[in-house]
């Protein structure tokens, strides 16, 4: 591959967000936000509560509609959603096959290799209706990331983690990254920002790139 | 097709086996059908009524409390199938969107959901008709088992539409009673209010109609449970369309290559 070949696919966009345009009523939550996800690049959405975070992301999935303004990806996504969207009458087992068949994997030995990496314990046969708060949320990024997506989009991903599980998230997150994933994260915690190639701050509905360190 | 048989059976084995565990559904069929026919036995009179029944052509004389016993199993089938379908379809919600957005086929998993209705009507029928045939001298058991179930799958589907259209529980636990208690109520011979028009667009009435004409009649009016089988047809049909509009993607997929 040419140098110049080469700077070229480490400028792909895997997301591109142009000035997103979002209601609730007559309430304005996303006023002409813009983003740009390349590849490779670890991105930190902060932001107050009610800022229109988990709005963004929604819209960057496809599962909201923007009032106004485009959205365009590459590649598969993984999206993790904020509280765990899970059915309590399944079990573990049955949303990893659920999501197997749905992601079309030939396998499921990704998803237990990342069950290793979560340290989850062993709960196929549990229910989620069953399982612990911070163990509902380990399967909950795990439906996001079982399928070794390009271009992740995690709200709020590690909520309940406890200090192990979180650093061991963060790992995971470095290793994806150096290996050309794209992710997009939304955090409130001001000590996860030095993980981030660029944070984007929501306020009055744009978002303002800066620099994790600035 | 392989992939999307395997989606079906398998969204259909964790429907089922969804069903299954959620005990109030279960404490539902195992008891308040029985419960719901014997308050009839215990609780109607036992003076004769005469009433005409259009699907058979012909007039009926029978025991005031022997018609209420069909009428509340049809109520009490249909209540417990509208009560399960909407629960599932209403819990299962998100999670189903997620699936679809993961890419799991949609026509798939609500086939498989109509599937599952459709094998819980069948149970809770033979269920049910066993029960009224243990209680009361019923002329033919089969057509009773068939009309059991088409109210069956008429209220699946209904279930199965307002757990994808409303909001909060409340609401379709509100609809399905509502719904039941007026379309029971008002054909229940026994309450002599059969002659308002319009009846005949009750998601019940087929079946109805045809429960009865098996329960004291010699008369078999098969298509009767047609009427019924639409409900569940056109439901359904809506179902799977406020699903899809729920579930569709809003952002341009672009290539792998650079966007």
């Amino acid at each position: 591959m040419s140098a110049e070949a080469s700077q070229h696919a480490q400028r792909q966009s895997r997301l591109r967000i142009s000035d997103v345009w979002k209601a609730y009523g007559r309430r304005d939550v996303l006023r002409g936000a813009d983003l740009d996800v390349p590849r490779g690049a670890l991105i930190g959405i902060v932001g107050e509560n009610g800022t229109g975070k988990s709005t963004l992301l929604r819209i960057a999935v496809g599962q909201l509609a923007p009032d106004r303004g485009t959205v365009v990806r590459a590649g598969t996504v993984g999206y993790c959603p904020q509280r765990a969207v899970l059915n309590d009458s399944f079990t573990v087992a049955q949303h990893l096959r659920l999501f197997q068949l749905a992601y079309r994997l030939p396998d499921l030995t990704r998803a237990h290799e990342l069950m290793d990496v979560l340290a989850c314990a062993d709960s196929g046969r549990q229910r989620a209706g069953e399982l612990s708060g911070g163990t509902r949320q380990k399967l909950n990024l795990l439906l996001a990331l079982m399928h070794d997506p390009c271009l992740l989009v995690l709200d709020e991903p590690y909520q309940g983690f406890d200090w192990d599980t979180h650093q061991r998230f963060w790992s995971l997150a470095d290793r994806l990254r150096d290996q050309g994933r794209s992710i997009v994260v939304v955090s409130h915690l001001l000590h996860d920002r030095h993980h981030f190639d660029a944070i984007g701050h929501l306020r009055e509905g744009r978002l303002d790139m800066e620099e994790p360190h600035g | 097709m392989m992939a999307r048989r395997t989606a079906f059976t398998e969204m259909l084995r964790c429907t089922l086996l969804g069903h299954l565990h959620s005990r109030i559904a279960v404490l539902l069929a195992v008891v308040f059908i029985p419960a719901w026919i014997a308050v009839a036995r215990l609780c109607a009179p036992g003076r004769p009524v005469l009433f005409s029944l259009h699907s058979a052509g012909v007039v009926v004389h029978a025991r005031a409390n022997q018609v209420s016993q069909v009428v509340n199993a049809l109520a009490a089938v249909s209540l417990v199938i509208g009560f399960s379908m909407f629960m599932e379809t209403f819990k299962a919600g998100e999670m189903d969107r997620r699936l679809v957005l993961a890419g799991y086929p949609r026509p798939q998993m609500l086939l498989a959901k109509i599937s599952a209705a459709a094998l819980i009507s069948a149970l809770l029928a033979l269920y049910a008709a066993v029960l009224l045939r243990s209680s009361l001298p019923v002329t033919q058991l089969s057509p009773l088992v068939l009309a059991l179930f088409s109210a069956g799958l008429a209220y699946g589907g209904i279930g199965l539409l307002l757990g994808s259209l409303v909001r909060g529980e409340l609401e379709g636990f509100f609809f399905v009673i509502m719904l039941s208690l007026v379309d029971t109520g008002l054909q229940n011979p026994v309450l002599n209010v059969a002659d308002i028009t319009g009846l005949t667009v009750l998601p019940l009435y087929g079946a109805n109609q045809s429960a009865l004409a098996a329960a004291f009649t010699s008369v078999a009016p098969w298509f009767y449970g047609l009427p019924s089988l639409a409900w569940c047809a056109v439901t359904s049909a809506l179902a799977l369309s406020a699903f899809y509009v729920r579930t569709r993607s809003h952002c341009r997929i672009a290539p792998e290559a650079p966007v």
